[in-house]
């Protein structure tokens, strides 16, 4: 049984179409990755599933079924915007947080002092909110998120604000929950954390689910859309390359969908004061990807289902 | 239940937490306590008590001139003091000492006084609320100019037929009953406090209903501002969080009202006993009346501070369109003289029974006068039904898509809101 199936979901908010026909499944204990630009869909998309926003077309189950309050209560969600009361004691507002999700105040100040712990926050318990650094208050949103261990965890760029030592303790804390069985939606923009953590992702672009499957099979589809090479000269604005970019001495050049890389070797080679000592295809990257899919419009809903 | 209970116990608890709350609820009767006691001081300044003043005569005493060209002030009564007046042998003599700022006031009565009845008096400054009796010194708080007080005993040779002269009917009290007037204006020392009750009592009702509502104002522009909506809608539906807002700020404000009202019964006290009138009687019940009324208006202008918050931006966006919704009250303030005049007239009833205006309206009116029950029963139920639609109302705009907008205020959203 699927944690969430979201079928061709719609929104329209007066003349704006937030939402035109968003499809996809997740499973028990896997991460998830929502990708797209912003303004794609992603948020209201991630509101409709929670029950904030009503879908104008499609179906959404949750959990087993339409979302109600029980069920949102197996919810965690960090939305993206941060939310916790800036005026009030962080332990206090994580309790209130925690009970209002079913948890009674023993229960949920027991399970807190250990995630405050574990966060290295111990010592902020008593603190207002506001007297806290960007990074203490997204592992404090974190904790809210966990602390009544949702079933469906839904998290909306998880590593905002985090250095990279937080980075890697939340990353573990979200691998353990998934290893516990517990299912993970992932909305961010930093795709090595989506290549890191998801086993699948959807990539939303203008309303609309364009790419959507298994991070592997999704590169292995895109195989060929990347070119890495060495050399001397100008290597941009070349037709069929979307974007170029240098990396350790390197070129890593992303194609355009349908982009034959022999016309882009061609079209080096042609080029005065070009000197080509490598060229291969590459691997692509999930930013590559995304930047084809995105750039290129809908041709990357044909080219990239699986 | 157990959702809109918790949302109930962290509105109280964050409330009472703040010290801003605090400071609001003793500051008000704090300024209250401290502008009466101003304000009754100043008074006994001119006076003093009117008890004492038969025995020893005004307290304080402005430096008056006296130009006697009738020869009726020639002596003072034991009781008062003898230098009184500083006698001038004409008003040129006297006008020459006010110019140089000796003086304060000249009181001149002319040869044909016992003729015309007529005085002439002289000030230094032009008084913009004295006319007649009020000038020159009076017998305590009371208006009784004491120069009529003066020639009588000069004429009559006897103090104790002067006395009787200016109160003919002493009498001491046998028995007590109150009978409050219907329409009919109050007379004598509860007229003083009649007074400052009926223009006072508006102003502070308007005061605790914006402030008392604003906390709902500020409560849900607050956790919309700092993105707590979101999450909270995941855990209650938006009706749970406004209900619980409701209830919990409720007993916020009870706590408030008590400490306003404890203020508001120690000010009349101070009064009563500053200028030594009789405690002023308010009607059987009237506290009674006025905290239901109290609470009628905080639910109805709490419904519609929740309404303007859910679609406000921020608290700031909220306060800036309020004004309109509150202009209800304001009638109250501007006819307060109306409700000491006719307390049972047209527009004193109207007010009173109107639902937004009711709660300041009526407890202005039954603080002065004697309201038929049916009355208080209709309007008091006119009150709740109104705020109980209100609150039915309100949760129209509590809706998610209004709690997390960031579109600013507008009235077509407002209107769009109201039509669901």
């Amino acid at each position: 049984m699927h944690t969430v199936e979201v079928s061709h979901l719609a929104k329209r908010f007066g003349d704006i179409e937030a939402v035109v026909d968003v499809s996809f499944a997740i499973e028990p204990g896997e991460i998830f990755g929502m990708l797209g630009p912003n303004g794609a869909g992603k948020t209201t998309t991630i509101r409709m599933m929670m029950d904030i926003f009503k879908p104008d077309a499609g179906s959404i189950s949750v959990l087993g079924g339409p979302l109600d309050l029980p069920k949102k209560r197996r919810i965690g969600y960090l939305p993206e915007e941060r939310g916790l009361y800036k005026d009030q004691k962080l332990g206090a507002t994580l309790t209130y947080l925690a009970m209002l999700k079913g948890l009674d105040q023993k229960t949920a100040e027991g399970r807190l002092g250990q995630w405050l712990e574990r966060f290295d926050l111990t010592d902020y318990r008593q603190k207002k909110v506001e007297e806290l650094s960007k990074g203490m208050q997204q592992k404090a949103q974190i904790i809210a998120t966990l602390l009544h261990e949702p079933d469906l965890i839904v998290i909306d760029e998880p590593f905002s604000g985090l250095d990279p030592v937080n980075t890697r303790l939340v990353k573990r804390i979200f691998e353990e929950q998934r290893d516990a069985g517990r299912s993970i939606i992932m909305s961010t923009h930093q795709m090595y954390q989506v290549e890191a953590l998801c086993n699948r992702i959807v990539l939303i672009n203008e309303g609309r689910s364009v790419l959507y499957g298994r991070v592997e099979e999704i590169k292995r589809n895109f195989a060929g859309n990347a070119v890495e090479l060495k050399g001397q000269g100008d290597f941009t604005e070349i037709p069929g390359v979307l974007e170029t970019r240098q990396l350790n001495g390197s070129w890593h050049l992303a194609l355009e969908i349908g982009a034959d890389p022999q016309d882009v070797f061609r079209a080096l080679a042609n080029r005065d004061g070009v000197k080509i000592d490598r060229f291969e295809l590459a691997e692509p990257s999930l930013d590559d990807i995304f930047i084809s899919v995105v750039q290129d419009g809908n041709h990357g809903s044909e080219a990239g289902h699986v | 239940m157990r959702t809109i209970w918790l949302v109930i116990k962290h509105e109280i608890y964050t409330t009472l937490r703040k010290r801003s709350f605090w400071v609001m609820t003793f500051i008000m009767p704090a300024i209250l306590l401290a502008f009466n006691t101003y304000a009754v001081i100043q008074d006994s300044d001119i006076g003093g008590s009117e008890e004492s003043e038969a025995e020893s005569g005004p307290a304080s005493l402005p430096a008056i001139g006296l130009v006697d060209d009738a020869g009726l002030l020639k002596e003072m009564p034991e009781s008062f003091p003898q230098d009184l007046f500083t006698p001038f042998a004409d008003e040129a003599a006297a006008m020459s000492a006010l110019e140089a700022g000796d003086l304060e006031q000249i009181v001149h009565v002319p040869a044909d006084y016992l003729a015309t009845g007529e005085i002439l008096v002289y000030d230094q400054e032009f008084k913009l609320m004295s006319s007649g009796d009020d000038m020159g010194i009076a017998f305590g708080s009371s208006s009784d100019w004491v120069l009529p007080y003066l020639i009588n005993y000069n004429l009559s040779g006897d103090e104790s037929l002067t006395v009787k002269l200016r109160n003919p009917t002493p009498g001491s009290i046998a028995e007590h009953h109150v009978v409050r007037p219907t329409a009919d204006a109050i007379e004598g020392d509860e007229r003083v406090m009649a007074e400052i009750i009926a223009r006072a009592m508006p102003y502070i009702y308007y005061f605790i209903l914006i402030i008392s509502s604003g906390y709902m104002l500020t409560s849900v522009t607050a956790e919309k501002e700092n993105r707590t909506v979101e999450v909270l809608l995941l855990s209650l539906n938006p009706r749970q969080l406004m209900l619980g807002k409701i209830i919990g700020l409720t007993v916020v404000v009870l706590v408030q009202m008590s400490v306003w009202f404890a203020g508001g019964a120690l000010t009349v006290g101070q009064s009563s006993s500053l200028l030594n009138i009789s405690a002023f009687d308010f009607p059987p019940g009237f506290f009674i009346w006025a905290t239901l009324f109290m609470l009628g208006g905080y639910l109805l202008y709490a419904s519609v501070m929740a309404a303007v918050g859910a679609i406000a931006n921020t608290a700031r966006e909220g306060n800036q369109i309020t004004w309109i919704l509150i202009l209800p009250l304001m009638p109250t303030l501007m006819f307060a003289d109306k409700f000491l005049t006719e307390p049972n007239g047209t527009l004193s009833m109207v007010l009173s029974m109107f639902p937004f205006s009711a709660p300041s309206a009526m407890v202005t009116r039954l603080a002065v006068a004697d309201v038929p029950l049916w009355q208080l029963g209709v309007s008091l139920g006119g009150l709740a039904l109104t705020a109980y639609l209100m609150i039915m109302l309100a949760s129209r705009f509590f809706r998610p898509h209004h709690l997390l907008s960031k579109s600013k205020f507008n009235w077509r959203r407002f209107a769009a809101a109201l039509r669901g």
